[in-house]
């Protein structure tokens, strides 16, 4: 009985003072829960599942980059032959909030896939504290970190030209923030499924009230207002059922407040947040891809 | 993507607290108050009350009149100021099985210390109460927060302009304390099925709704 009330106690008390630091740590939802990465052989759970988009095991290049100032890494995948990343165009792919490298390794593929096998490099990498990338998740280090792999790129000679952005979800504030914000390249193209409008767009749809951002978090993501710096073509594609960020209250509100050079929006009926792909079909969903990196 | 974004966020300044009072005070009573509790959510395992807390304290102008005031300590820790004030007014005084009448007016005002931002947030609370065993009582009532704003952050529609609840409860009075709990269901019309903290609540239709919300409260009676 002691030990019940201690662990209730306790778990009070870390309760209470999660607040001595704000909310910002609960935007981020590391699995942490795996002990190598396994790709193709991984056989826990996926966003989504998909056959017959094989990548060579020749071209998947599992790697580690030290980040920050305390000497951390993270981990990142590259599809494509890195001897040719001064020649080929790549897709930086920044994930969402719910896995780590495995989980979202079938969209990698998708993507690798896109224009046919292997026409673009597809970069994929686990943020800071995610999967089994060393440190705390935070916004700043997100961006850091995705940067870092762009740098990576950079010295393999990546060029802006032949630079794309895709951020889903959680990782469209990454796609957007670089984008608006380029730190060492400019992407010529950015692409975003199922954004969020805001940090406090969230925090708005979640308490029903209009509540300023700044009541609970330090958070500045702000996808929203940066889309209005872009004048890159924008590809924007996002669930119409989606039942956790709501598409008029988010996706559509970054599409409408984007005023650059060319838009296209792919409103997919049925689809909710991380079935996007699955629900459109894959060779659709590549094809619909591919004709925007194409035009 | 159950447990992200917004945490404890949800429903909190709607949450802080139980129904500060229900049964007017006599005239010239006061009272000193601490409130714990928030809505139920799995946590470890167990499902516990997130442990909002707040101060208040009330002054009995005549025997249908109370003021009343108050502090919510959580939010203080989220670097959030939100105080509160106002009056309930007893309109029917119970009889037996016939259940006293009281309405309540409150204004809760929000500020920050990141950006400054104040908020006021109108709150119009009605309670019926039945008196029993001498002092105690019970109670049955609708609280209900009023958002004026008409657009969001990033110039959504504010779709819902109020955010209500259900709470009942009881007090146990002695000569010198109160000792009440309360339940609250928080915006019960709302589908909380998706949202990322892992609330505890009743379902309709197969969907969660809102939350459930179990306050403890400490009355210090002068």
């Amino acid at each position: 009985m002691k030990l019940k009330f201690n662990y209730i106690t306790i778990s009070l008390i870390a309760l209470s003072l999660t607040g001595c630091f704000g909310l910002d740590d609960n935007l981020f939802n590391p699995d942490t829960n795996i002990e190598a990465y396994y790709l193709d052989d991984f056989d826990g759970k996926q966003e989504i599942e998909v056959d017959n988009y094989d990548i060579a095991d020749s071209l998947v290049h599992l790697f580690t980059l030290n980040v920050g100032n305390a000497g951390e890494h993270i981990y990142a995948v590259y599809i494509g032959d890195t001897a040719k990343i001064a020649s080929d165009s790549i897709i930086v792919y920044c994930h969402g909030n719910a896995g780590h490298l495995d989980y979202y390794w079938p969209r990698a593929k998708l993507l690798a896939n896109v224009n046919g096998t292997n026409t673009y490099g597809v970069l994929m990498m686990d943020y800071r504290g995610y999967g089994l990338s060393q440190g705390k998740p935070t916004e700043e280090n997100m961006y850091e970190d995705v940067d870092a792999c762009i740098v990576w790129l950079k010295n393999k000679g990546l060029t802006n030209d032949r630079f794309f952005m895709y951020g889903f979800s959680l990782g469209g504030a990454a796609a957007c923030e670089l984008t608006a914000n380029p730190r060492n390249l400019t992407p010529s193209k950015i692409l975003l499924e199922s954004p969020f409008a805001s940090a406090a767009t969230l925090i708005q749809e979640g308490s029903g009230l209009a509540l300023p951002s700044s009541y609970f978090v330090d958070l500045k993501i702000d996808n929203a207002q940066e889309i209005k710096k872009i004048n890159q073509p924008f590809y924007w594609i996002h669930g119409e059922e989606d039942d956790f960020l709501d598409i008029d209250m988010n996706g559509q509100v970054i599409y409408n407040n984007y005023k650059g050079s060319y838009k296209e929006a792919h409103r997919i009926p049925e689809a909710v947040h991380n079935n996007v792909p699955k629900i459109m079909g894959y060779e659709e969903y590549i094809e619909s891809i591919g004709t925007f990196l194409r035009r | 993507m159950r447990t992200i974004y917004l945490s404890i966020i949800t429903f909190l300044a709607a949450s802080c607290t139980s129904q500060k009072i229900v049964r007017p005070l006599q005239e010239g009573e006061q009272q000193v108050s601490a409130n714990l509790g928030g809505p139920l959510i799995g946590f470890a395992g167990a499902v516990i009350p997130v442990p909002l807390t707040s101060i208040n304290c009330a002054k009995g102008i005549s025997d249908s009149l109370t003021l009343h005031g108050g502090i919510q300590t959580t939010s203080l820790l989220y670097k959030t100021l939100q105080l509160d004030a106002g009056a309930t007014y007893g309109f029917i005084k119970p009889d037996g099985w016939k259940p006293g009448l009281s309405a309540s007016g409150s204004l809760n005002f929000l500020t920050d210390f990141r950006e400054g931002n104040p908020k006021i947030y109108p709150q119009i609370d009605v309670n019926a109460y039945w008196d029993y065993a001498s002092n105690n009582f019970m109670y049955l009532g609708i609280t209900n927060w009023i958002e004026f704003q008409q657009t969001m952050t990033d110039g959504q529609e504010q779709r819902k302009q109020l955010l209500s609840g259900i709470q009942f409860g009881n007090t146990f009075s002695t000569e010198k304390w109160n000792y009440t709990i309360e339940s609250k269901w928080l915006a019960p019309t709302r589908n909380s099925t998706n949202l990322v903290v892992d609330y505890r609540s009743y379902k309709l239709g197969g969907e969660s709704r809102g939350a459930v919300g179990i306050y403890v409260g400490f009355a210090r009676k002068f």
